[in-house]
């Protein structure tokens, strides 16, 4: 192998760009004033829709993966549209949280930097392709998580939440740490195709120690994606955390780890999945069912949301589950990813809904929302759209993503698979109840806060209406994700 | 990447057939016109003069137009055609709109246009002054325009689609009122019933869809009807799971209970939900993909068939201990809905749609003329009613008509329809099916006559003086009377059957009976039991009682205790389903995690301490022990409440977490 002496700077410039932002992030915040630290949440929000435009170029003018380091480092298909997905999100939650921050006296730069750095971390792990690479991008991802989710720090709530986060935080990190460590105890290797080739060469793909080390390394992540029984944490840390941070949470960390799982189980742990696969069956199946029943009992939104999001989280594993059983890994990611990214934008949608429906009435009861649909069409409109989506009704993207997961479930003709699509499709309608019921109620009911102006921001009406767009246009033409299925089998081709 | 293809489907149909030529290549505007419609009443609506119900009507009025001159197409010279656009693929399925011209979906066309248009009509003058006029404009464009969605479908993706899109709009319009929380709850049944057989379909449609590598539907039929392994190998499961997609929308037992609920919104859309769409839809289903029941997934049929019976003897039964009017022409479009999924069932085709056909007319009739009584009366309880035969002699008139085509007496639509499904069924030696459905003849002329006895007869019972309704509304009752009439006399046996080949422009190897000449003993069985039917009714409320004693003189009270309260089936849901989810499961859960799980990882948390304080006693000092001790005892209270709140449960969150791991390391290397 011809050593890699230059670095190609173009093939990671929308990582330098986001490092040049954090950096200057944080200087601006020791030079400028206080009254005009709102430059820091522009230069943030112009560095984070700078580092798209890279993004948009790789994509258009794509011949081959882009090999960095050694093979640490890959820049694919697959790779350029997840980075896309990530700096999209974070774009996003800027906006939601302009107002948030700007409205209360904690340090402006310090949030912006913090977001940025997470941000980071999720593009590292998109592209890494070795056991060190990809464990400072999950911590990176998530380490500055942990401080955000506190953010709010008179408030016990918050601080509850984050220590909690925190506590849970460092176990998971030590976990996968601990499985990494086995993988390299047995084969000396850091990079995946060596470790699996050494693997392979000494016949140890079934063997305990390397079980041992998926199992340690599902658990660290099952933490990250918030499914049972890792997911206790999740409530408590999104009902305590600013509302941006924990859409934030509930998208971007959750895509993060779902990519660091498929990575890291399609790339390294494939030989085994026979064994791995059907504890996902097991996990993905129980965690539909815990996070909808619980998401039932739910008066307030964001606890409501939170469970919710467990369950998709579910469902999301599904495909990938169903995959470890077959083999057949292109597919199941297949579907895995097109979910993620139409469930990133309607869980979006869906919490600004939230977040400017408590703001108009300080209220964090569902119930009470009765008829807010006639303070604020608009907002009425948003949360019928996303929250349909999120239950999949057609023609909105939420619809397709369910299609191609269980398209996927099915395809399989596993036993495994149709009874996950089975568990699926009784969730489906659990999770309708609470979806078309809070819709109701906020359509519907009869009004308590007659007299609350709902305000939407100009921030948080782009924010809508970008969710909008992309949640109502994946419906419609689904054929967008063509170039998944394009991606994905590039990611297992290089 | 997006192209067009267009599909000539007469490769196996008959020569003298066309592709429709210029009307079919642009049968697309009536699918999207709907919609612009209803994004332009939303926008404009409210400054028009007639708040936007110009715009809807208008549309109606085009697809109404639109599908005559298809349906003129399809009598003279037989159309089949269908049209394709690719917007993409998901894996190796093709993603594909479009639009199918054969008879059955011009059929279709044509009764959704039809009844729409006189529905639009009806509800101007309707719904004038109700809350949200322009809005209920919007809503009825969009369920028009989704049924058009559905029935223009020439994939299972785009019908899937529409499917969905329906109930959407359907629950939009069945909580119309939604200030009363009973309207919003109805709607809410409506969606979540619907919402349990479209994952059924979906389901189905992904297996058909898997198994024969398309979505085009016309493909899978293909294949179905040439034996290839694969879809043959799923035919019946996937039968069935498209069967149960339709029984929620055609409202067949046991997923009928939304129907009766969905009384709760405005008489118009009961009248066009109950007739012309949404449950026609999975009449239709069952109808587009019937060359796939019939050629490999028979004993699904079967299956069919047995709900088909057993819906029209239950809801029809149902139908007779109403008070409320309309309820009584729901649990009757649920009984009907039966004959033509028994229809189907049989192997008769074309008898389920022209039952469909006829029924959408005469029920359509009934209930805007049911509507048209309520209006005038304020109530919808026949309690109330009586002796309206006077004031409102029109109303009195098309309703008799509709009753009578319903009860199934010649000349009128039902008599023709319902004559066919019996002869088949007798024909196909379905012995006891066919008794259960003269049975249920019997049981329609009963209840029906019941309904006028106490509504039209007699003497008024409410307050105030009812009067005859506007022209804007009687018109449309003239209007479909008359159909009611004449629509049974596009298939008579033996003399003019052109229905037949209207809906079968693409044979796809449908082998079905089609009955010379009458079938004398069906059609007698028929005949006899509707008059006896109405013979009894008259007897019982007319002769041994009057109007104004309603059901009090009726000897089986037991009976009519059960089905007044719908055999129990609305008790048995909420008592063994959903209370159970929503309060024990659901629950259950919620202490599973809050208190099953914390007191399993207490008790470890308790050995582990009891472990910790053994190795603290024996090896480290007492003298720190015992301050720890009294510092304990001291903050105890304290210490008990903060507990409650947090400190514990992170201990708790993380222990859950290594058990999880634990166990799971457990089950992989020692069980698998």
């Amino acid at each position: 192998m011809e050593a890699e002496i230059s670095i190609n700077y173009l093939a990671i410039s929308s990582e330098l760009i986001v490092i040049f932002t954090i950096v200057g992030t944080i200087s601006m915040d020791l030079i400028l004033t206080k009254k005009s630290k709102y430059l820091i949440a522009l230069f943030a929000l112009m560095g984070s829709l700078i580092s798209f435009i890279p993004i948009i170029f790789q994509w258009a003018n794509y011949s081959k993966a882009i090999v960095l380091f050694e093979g640490s480092y890959v820049i694919d298909k697959f790779s350029i549209i997840l980075k896309g997905l990530f700096i999209l999100i974070t774009y996003l939650t800027f906006l939601l949280s302009i107002n948030f921050v700007e409205s209360d006296t904690y340090y402006e730069g310090e949030y912006y930097f913090l977001l940025l750095s997470s941000l980071l971390g999720a593009l590292v792990v998109a592209s890494s392709r070795d056991l060190l690479t990809i464990f400072i991008g999950i911590e990176l991802a998530s380490g500055p998580m942990f401080l955000l989710s506190g953010w709010r720090k008179g408030d016990p709530k918050s601080n509850e939440g984050a220590i909690k986060f925190f506590l849970l935080g460092v176990l998971s990190a030590a976990l996968i740490l601990y499985g990494f460590s086995l993988l390299y105890g047995v084969t000396g290797k850091i990079i995946f195709s060596e470790i699996v080739a050494t693997l392979s060469a000494l016949g140890l793909h079934q063997s305990p120690v390397v079980l041992l080390s998926a199992i340690l390394v599902l658990a660290g992540i099952g933490f990250k994606i918030s499914v049972v029984p890792f997911h206790s944490w999740a409530p408590d840390t999104y009902e305590g955390a600013p509302l941006p941070i924990t859409a934030y949470l509930s998208v971007s960390s959750k895509a993060t780890g779902f990519l660091a799982l498929i990575i890291l189980f399609t790339k390294v742990f494939y030989e085994s999945g026979g064994s791995w696969g059907i504890i996902l069956v097991l996990i993905s199946g129980i965690t539909m069912f815990i996070g909808n029943l619980s998401a039932l009992q739910q008066k307030n939104p964001i606890r409501l949301l939170a469970y919710s999001s467990i369950a998709q989280a579910g469902f999301i594993l599904a495909p990938i589950a169903v995959a470890g059983i077959t083999g057949n890994y292109k597919d199941g990611v297949y579907s895995s990813i097109t979910y993620l990214i139409i469930y990133a934008f309607m869980n979006l949608g869906a919490f600004l809904v939230v977040n400017i429906l408590i703001n108009a009435t300080g209220s964090e009861n569902i119930y009470e929302w009765g008829g807010l649909a006639k303070n604020s069409p608009m907002a009425g409109i948003f949360a019928v759209i996303f929250f349909f989506s999120l239950a999949g009704i057609p023609p909105l993207g939420g619809w397709f993503a369910k299609f191609v997961v269980f398209r996927s479930l099915l395809s399989t003709g596993e036993i495994f698979g149709v009874l996950l699509g089975v568990v699926g499709a009784i969730n489906a309608v659990i999770a309708l109840v609470y979806y078309a019921r809070i819709s109701k109620i906020i359509w519907m009911d009869s009004s308590i806060h007659e007299e609350k102006v709902v305000t939407i921001t100009n921030p948080l009406k782009v924010v809508g209406f970008i969710s909008l767009a992309l949640t109502i246009l994946s419906g419609i033409f689904p054929g967008i994700f063509a170039n998944l299925g394009e991606a994905s089998a590039i990611f297992f081709s290089s | 990447m997006v192209t067009m293809q267009t599909i000539n489907l007469l490769a196996e149909g008959k020569a003298t057939y066309t592709d429709g030529g210029v009307f079919a290549e642009f049968a697309w505007i009536i699918v999207v016109l709907p919609f612009i419609a209803a994004l332009g009443i939303t926008f404009f609506g409210k400054s028009l003069p007639l708040k936007g119900a110009e715009i809807a009507l208008g549309s109606v009025f085009f697809i109404f137009l639109y599908s005559c001159i298809l349906f003129y197409l399809n009598i003279s010279k037989g159309v089949a055609s269908e049209f394709f656009v690719n917007v993409g693929s998901i894996g190796s399925f093709q993603i594909e709109f479009g639009w199918v011209v054969d008879g059955l979906s011009i059929m279709m066309y044509f009764v959704v246009g039809t009844v729409s248009l006189l529905v639009f009509i009806y509800a101007i003058n309707y719904m004038e002054g109700e809350i949200r006029y322009t809005f209920f404009f919007t809503s009825l464009t969009l369920f028009a325009g989704s049924m058009l969605v559905l029935v223009s479908a020439p994939t299972l993706l785009q019908l899937l689609i529409g499917w969905e899109l329906v109930g959407v709009c359907s629950y939009l319009l069945i909580g119309h009122y939604w200030e009363e929380k009973e309207n919003s709850s109805a709607a809410m049944k409506a969606f979540i019933t619907n919402k349990i057989a479209d994952v059924g379909l979906m389901i189905g449609i992904i297996i058909l869809a898997l198994s024969t590598g398309t979505l085009r539907i016309s493909e899978i039929l293909y294949q179905a009807t040439h034996d290839y392994e694969a879809i043959t190998a799923v035919a019946y499961i996937a039968g069935i799971l498209i069967f149960i997609g339709a029984m929620g929308k055609s409202a067949q037992f046991p997923l009928h209970v939304w129907l009766p609920d969905a009384m709760a919104g405005p008489t118009p859309v009961s009248a066009l939900m109950h007739a012309a769409t949404m449950v026609t839809a999975g009449v239709y289903l069952l109808g587009r993909l019937f060359p796939f029941y019939q050629g490999i997934a028979h004993e699904a049929l079967d299956v069919v068939l047995i709900f088909g019976v057993i819906t029209l003897f239950s809801a029809g039964l149902i139908a007779i201990v109403q008070d409320d009017l309309k309820k009584v022409l729901a649990y009757s479009t649920v009984s009907q809905l039966g004959y033509m999924v028994t229809a189907m069932g049989s192997g008769a085709y074309t008898a389920g749609l022209f039952h469909l056909w006829t029924h959408a007319f005469f029920k359509a009739l009934l209930f805007l003329a049911a509507g048209s009584v309520i209006h005038a009366v304020h109530t919808n309880n026949m309690s109330e009613m009586g002796g309206l035969r006077k004031e409102m002699p029109k109303t009195f008139i098309t309703f008799i008509i509709g009753t009578v085509a319903l009860a199934g007496l010649p000349p009128l639509a039902g008599f023709f329809s319902k004559d066919e499904i019996l002869a088949s069924l007798n024909h196909e030696g379905h012995n006891l099916f066919f008794m259960i459905a003269v049975a249920g003849a019997f049981i329609t002329a009963f209840y029906m006559t019941r309904a006028v006895l106490l509504t039209f007869y007699g003497e008024y019972r409410g307050h105030g003086h009812p009067h005859e309704s506007d022209s804007m509304m009687t018109n449309p009752l003239v209007a479909l009377a008359f159909l009611a009439v004449v629509a049974g006399w596009v298939n008579i046996p033996g003399i003019y059957t052109g229905f037949t080949n209207w809906v079968t422009t693409r044979k796809n190897g449908i082998i079905e009976y089609h009955p010379e000449s009458f079938d004398y003993f069906a059609l007698s069985s028929g005949l006899f039991a509707g008059i006896i039917g109405i013979g009894l009714a008259y007897y019982i409320y007319q002769i041994i009682s009057r109007p104004e004693d309603g059901d009090s003189k009726i000897k089986f009270q037991p009976v009519w205790r059960v089905l007044e309260n719908k055999y129990y089936l609305d008790d048995f849901y909420f008592k063994y389903i959903i209370d159970p989810v929503k309060l024990t499961l659901s629950k259950g859960i919620d202490r599973f995690n809050t208190e099953i799980l914390d007191r399993v990882i207490n008790s470890f948390g308790s050995a582990a301490s009891y472990l910790g304080g053994i190795i603290y006693n024996k090896f480290d000092q007492g003298g720190i022990d015992k301050a720890l001790n009294l510092t304990s005892s001291g903050t105890d209270a304290l210490g008990g409440r903060v507990k409650l709140i947090q400190t514990g449960k992170t201990q708790q969150y993380l222990m859950y977490f290594l058990v999880g791991v634990i166990v799971i390391s457990v089950l992989v290397l020692l069980v698998l």
